[in-house]
């Protein structure tokens, strides 16, 4: 634990790219009949061009609402208490909506969970993927559709010129995701956000999507935001990986350093009671209890009554960060030692 | 494994060339009918005691297998035994007293518990219902079955909105083994689950089943979970059992190219295990529209023309691994 000191309060180097994306100190409100809950307390995340950051947590943590929060996309109740979200150095959240809805589905796109939602049923695939060529690109009615075939091929879609005329019913599922993919990048945006892109569909065709995503993000040089509950998906895709419990961000690590070594109790016991397909577990370690649902935040450290190694010092005090090393951070009095 | 040479294992429940068509829209007006192969012809043995995991993708119909398997849904035709009696060819009366002794735990809990019934008056119901033991009594068997589910005590006077997740599904649980049935089918059970509760249902479901004596019927989308709890696993295609062996040979030494392809594209929670997983493309094709011959042949690598015009036979490769493909031996 003595290695672990705060070694610098700010392991951003003048060195390092400016990222793409910064949030900074997100915090987002919402006004129910009991009162206004704080569901993103605090949040700071950063990615930069060609980096997948892999968004982590359970449901309820926080995540969605953080990049939606971000987007300014949050439905009426929910309001940004304090923060900043930093794109290309522009404030989002002080940018006007006209700016916004120029941003939107042209330099920042984002696809969800279930696809099937996000389509319009009684709009073709091709109409659909032409709209936003139209409405950001400016192109004319022919190069719309040259490009948007240009588009279905490159997800994946086979036969695109009789796809382009069909409707989202004819689509399966994991057609359909590949049809928003082709849609989210029609402008190529500079920045892909994926909220749980593969958790409505098979393993096998989670695979097909996960794998055309890191191609894509190569072949543009997207930033990517992949947004899961599924640490099997982060090992997979991600680079920079930020684990968020009960609406805070309580790690931060590169990929293999998470998965190596990682520093919160609440990770460690994420990867110990997961089942594995590649080896045999004898009995699952699972973490007591639940998280706590939003009205039940407190301030000091939210994963207290299911940790088995706070004390007295963990009660009532919110964690701070400990910046562990260039790129890692951890939001925990006591963190994992090394063995 | 070495349990079957010596002895040959109690058979709890077996299915005989189960078959179960769904009718679909008429294609047009005055059209015909189209009719959706769901199971096609399963013959399966449950043996006591043992968790047999069934795995297999959306729509390959391994939830409409565990309800013909309950005798919710009447077969096309096939047979299914349950401790030596046809369950299909029963009587009420005969099958009301059978039906407690199988039991169903959904994906779902708060979609299975009635909103407007207090925890306590669900989990006692069953007992109710079957007339078990006097009705003084039926509230300590409530009181020492929330126990065993690991639920606080005060949990009972609560209704299902004021739980979590994992409480609801101990208490869908609860509900479902307090007759003490024989047959549990777990139909994605932990599935909606976050995962570090989803861990603790399972060791849950683990515990009560070496408590009580129970067999169930896995069934999930999810090889992981499968191998952590079953002692056999069976894997679906369209509406047929393609592979069937103890977990442990059918993970590490699998022979149908279909399982093999499900094996790689899970994704290990391991950065340093990073690969393609997408080892084969397309999607399974629709059960209306069944290919000839080996339903996996259009998304199979080692496809030739046997595969296209033959239907492979489910046969047995050794003591206790069973598979459906012409070329498996030559492919494991």
């Amino acid at each position: 634990m003595n290695e672990i000191e705060n070694i610098q309060p700010d392991a951003t180097g003048s060195a390092e790219e400016t990222p793409l994306l910064e949030v900074r100190g997100l915090s987002v409100v919402f006004d129910t009949p009991e009162g206004s809950v704080k569901v993103v307390d605090n949040v700071d995340l950063k990615v930069s061009a060609g980096r997948t950051l892999g968004l982590v947590g359970e449901s309820g943590s926080g995540k969605s609402v953080t990049c939606l929060a971000a987007l300014r996309l949050l439905a009426e109740r929910g309001r940004v208490t304090s923060g900043e979200v930093l794109f290309e150095g522009k404030d989002l959240l002080k940018a006007s909506e006209g700016e916004m809805e120029a941003l939107r589905g042209c330099k920042i796109a984002m696809i969800f969970q279930d696809p099937m939602v996000s389509l319009n049923p009684v709009r073709t695939i091709g109409w659909q993927i032409t709209e936003s060529l139209h409405l950001h690109k400016n192109l004319s009615k022919s190069a719309a559709k040259s490009r948007t075939l240009e588009l279905l091929d490159l997800v994946g879609i086979p036969e695109p010129k009789t796809r382009y005329g069909e409707y989202p019913h004819q689509f399966s599922g994991g057609m359909s995701q590949r049809a928003m993919i082709a849609m989210a990048i029609a402008c190529e945006p500079k920045l892909l956000i994926a909220d749980e892109p593969t958790t409505a569909l098979d393993v096998t065709i989670q695979a097909q999507i996960l794998e055309l995503l890191s191609d894509l993000k190569k072949d543009l040089g997207m930033a990517l935001i992949l947004i899961t509950h599924d640490l099997g998906v982060i090992a997979e895709a991600a680079d920079d990986v930020a684990v968020m419990y009960a609406g805070r961000i309580v790690e931060e690590a590169p990929v293999l350093d998470l998965f190596d070594n990682p520093l919160h109790h609440y990770t460690k016991g994420l990867l110990n009671s997961l089942p594995r397909v590649d080896r045999k577990v004898e009995r699952l370690s699972a973490i007591a209890g639940a998280a706590p649902p939003p009205h039940e935040f407190v301030e000091g450290c939210r994963f207290e009554p299911r940790c088995g190694h706070c004390n007295d010092n963990c009660t009532g005090v919110r964690p701070e960060f400990q910046q562990v090393s260039a790129t890692r951070r951890v939001a925990c009095i006591h963190p994992v030692t090394t063995p | 494994m070495n349990k079957s040479l010596t002895e040959k294992p109690e058979i709890l429940l077996e299915t005989k060339d189960l078959v179960r068509y769904f009718t679909g829209p008429r294609t047009s007006l005055f059209g015909k009918r189209r009719v959706a192969h769901a199971v096609n012809g399963v013959s399966l043995e449950l043996r006591k005691g043992e968790t047999l995991g069934l795995v297999g993708e959306s729509g390959c119909a391994k939830s409409t297998l565990g309800l013909l398997i309950l005798n919710l849904l009447q077969p096309t035709s096939g047979t299914v035994t349950f401790l030596g009696k046809d369950v299909t060819n029963l009587d009420k009366k005969e099958w009301r007293r059978m039906r407690s002794e199988m039991q169903l735990v959904f994906q779902n809990p708060l979609g299975a518990l009635n909103p407007r019934l207090t925890i306590g008056s669900q989990i006692r119901e069953p007992l109710d219902i079957h007339d078990v033991g006097e009705p003084e009594s039926r509230h300590d068997k409530v009181l020492e079955m929330i126990e065993s589910v690991s639920l606080p005590e005060h949990l009972l006077e609560r209704y299902p909105h004021q739980l979590s997740g994992g409480q609801q599904q101990r208490v869908v649980i609860a509900r479902a083994l307090i007759n003490r049935p024989k047959l549990v089918v777990c139909d994605e059970s932990v599935s909606a689950l976050d995962v570090s509760v989803q861990a603790q249902v399972i060791n849950l479901l683990v515990d009560l089943q070496k408590k009580l004596g129970l067999t169930y019927l896995f069934i999930t989308h999810d090889l992981s979970i499968v191998r952590h709890i079953s002692s056999r696993i069976a894997v679906m295609y369209l509406g047929r059992i393609v592979e069937l062996a103890d977990s442990e040979d059918l993970l590490e030494n699998p022979m149908h190219p279909y399982t093999k392809a499900l094996i790689a594209a899970v994704p290990v929670p391991d950065p340093r295990a990073r690969k393609s997983r997408a080892t084969i493309s397309g999607e399974p094709p629709s059960p209306f529209n069944l290919p000839a011959g080996c339903a996996f042949n259009a998304r199979c690598p080692h496809a030739d023309e046997k595969c296209r015009t033959e239907l492979p036979e489910f046969r047995q490769t050794s003591e206790e691994h069973m598979v459906a493909c012409h070329h498996a031996e030559k492919l494991a």
